[in-house]
């Protein structure tokens, strides 16, 4: 899918966060890895991860003024009602996510899937994370490989991750 | 910043062995992150889902991007879903 225009778009994007955050270091996976699906997805229990910064109104807010970001995550059950979740970052405009945090963390819509049958469950956990992180190694050394432990071990089928 | 967060979780949820799509409405850093599978859409941050209180919009784009995970073949393919930004 690269471009020229895409091409031209990250080098400005990369500047950017040079000029704008201390210690900023763009990370990327190595290699792409690639599980194949294995099951229809009428059989699939469903989790959601999402960087919007999504987390239950009785957790704490990530840390949004440390300039190192915050790789903290926070774990919503699959049958959290939505007017009980939040979603705070300051890096993008949150007021469609307060007013309905389907926008950014689509738990109504994946219910609904399960009643008509297109995904077999949804995940007992799903998880929230404040995506603001300018040295991306501390997501991949840290929370990351800790997280894809617990969604696997709760039997998670298919993830579907969404950005702020 | 948000997309790196993505990519790298993606990552470390694949290399576990889970099947992942993610969304980007920044193609130029997911081209760079190195990932599975992920749907782009033409939509602001903030509303990778679509607009707020629509849910018909919201459940369309969840599922065109649930049906990419079957769709999708090849390692690092990044779709583009047929969706327009027409907030009224």
């Amino acid at each position: 899918m690269p471009t020229p225009d895409l091409e031209e778009r990250f080098r400005r994007w990369l500047k950017l966060i040079a000029e704008m955050h201390d210690g900023a270091n763009f990370t990327a996976n190595e290699s792409i890895a690639w599980t194949p699906l294995r099951k229809p997805l009428a059989e699939c229990s469903v989790a959601l991860v999402s960087t919007a910064g999504v987390h239950l109104k009785s957790q704490p807010a990530h840390d949004l003024l440390n300039p190192h970001g915050d790789a903290s995550f926070r774990e919503i059950p699959g049958d959290t009602q939505t007017r009980n979740l939040a979603v705070d970052h300051i890096h993008y405009d949150t007021t469609d996510a307060n007013k309905d945090p389907n926008c950014v963390f689509p738990l109504d819509r994946l219910r609904e899937l399960v009643s008509i049958g297109m995904i077999g469950a949804i995940a007992p956990m799903h998880y929230g994370f404040m995506g603001f992180i300018p040295d991306g190694r501390l997501l991949r050394d840290t929370t990351a490989p800790l997280v894809a432990e617990r969604l696997l071990a709760q039997g998670t089928d298919v993830v579907v991750l969404t950005p702020g | 910043m948000c997309h790196q967060s993505v990519g790298l979780l993606q990552g470390a949820i694949e290399h576990r062995g889970i099947p992942s799509i993610s969304i980007t409405v920044r193609p130029e850093i997911t081209a760079h992150a190195n990932v599975s599978r992920a749907c782009y859409v033409r939509f602001p941050t903030g509303n990778p889902i679509g607009e707020p209180n629509k849910p018909e919009q919201q459940r369309i784009i969840l599922t065109g991007v649930l049906e990419q995970l079957i769709e999708i073949k090849e390692p690092g393919t990044i779709v583009e879903l047929p969706f327009r930004w027409r907030r009224m």
